[in-house]
């Protein structure tokens, strides 16, 4: 789902900068815009950004992918896996949202 | 995935995000790491700083440009054009430029002393000698500042035709115009000034001519 292409010449530090931001803003229910989502769906700033979601942030990946804009849905999808506790398992909303998710993917052009 | 092409679009979408948190964190006193300053210290995030300075940020701005790093030191200097009319800035851009032998550093700071639109015509031979004896490192400077942007002649013709465009900075963006890949569109670009009356402006876009003519 992450896009393939690499932002160019983007440093870990910045990305790691905007990631920190960007948790923030979704914990404090900032809107975030389309086209930033797209942007955050890209490497590296989904690496950084995963390493700061956690398990207890599920309800706001869930909020992401039940969004009407499919750049902020897949970007919610992307952050699916840094939801699951500690044994590697999604929490019980989890399983279904992942598969909507998954579903709607592979149902893109 | 609803693909959105336009990259230069992305990422003036993305500065416009992180830059009111940058600017929040400098003026809280949060120090700025060297490898942010790589990333925000280039268009469009440098744009969408400047667009955020106000003249009370003078006080941390005159703190970045005393960092013993130089890529700070230069940040700040980049940070200084909102506010060069303010007290004490152009005093200390010109004491610098006049007592630094840190070429990198003053090779950035050309940019910065063209924002003034009276400087002395001996002001300006001197800066444009100082681009000339350090060409390689002038032009690499202003390539990794624009790096990414497209179109970049195309962009610079429309700040040139704008009327609020200060003829006396001319010559130095038609030195820039060199940054751009196809020289011979370069060379068209400049042939159109060659009879400019602006200070300077004739005489660099021919010898700029003649240095793509002995480069083909």
């Amino acid at each position: 789902m992450t896009h393939n292409k690499n932002t160019s010449d983007t440093s870990k530090a910045f990305a790691n900068y905007v990631a920190e931001k960007a948790i923030r803003d979704l914990r404090e229910n900032k809107i975030m815009s389309s086209v930033v989502a797209y942007e955050l769906d890209r490497a590296p700033f989904i690496d950084a950004l995963r390493q700061h979601v956690r398990p207890e942030d599920k309800e706001l990946v869930f909020a992401l992918i039940g969004s009407p804009d499919r750049n902020i849905s897949y970007l919610g999808v992307d952050l699916l896996q840094s939801i699951k506790n500690e044994d590697g398992e999604f929490p019980p909303e989890g399983e279904s949202w992942g598969k909507w998710g998954m579903l709607s993917y592979f149902r893109s052009p | 995935m609803d693909k959105i092409k336009d990259d230069a679009y992305k990422q003036r979408a993305l500065a416009e995000y992180v830059a009111p948190k940058v600017m929040d964190d400098m003026r809280s006193g949060k120090t700025i790491s060297l490898d942010l300053v790589s990333d925000i210290h280039k268009r469009p995030f440098i744009d969408e700083l400047r667009k955020l300075v106000r003249p009370t940020d003078k006080q941390f701005i005159f703190k970045l440009i005393k960092s013993s790093h130089q890529r700070i030191v230069i940040f700040g200097i980049g940070l200084m054009m909102p506010i060069r009319t303010e007290e004490g800035v152009r005093e200390f851009l010109f004491d610098l430029w006049d007592t630094s032998d840190d070429k990198h550093l003053k090779a950035r700071l050309t940019h910065r002393l063209m924002d003034y639109d009276d400087l002395p015509i001996d002001r300006h031979k001197e800066i444009r000698k100082f681009v000339q004896d350090n060409w390689n490192l002038w032009l690499s400077q202003v390539k990794e500042y624009y790096d990414g942007s497209e179109n970049y002649l195309d962009k610079l013709q429309q700040v040139l035709r704008d009327t609020g465009f200060p003829k006396t900075k001319l010559w130095m963006r038609l030195y820039q115009s060199m940054v751009y890949e196809d020289k011979q569109a370069v060379r068209q670009f400049l042939e159109g000034y060659t009879k400019s009356d602006a200070p300077l402006a004739a005489e660099v876009a021919y010898e700029l001519i003649a240095q793509i003519h002995e480069e083909a």
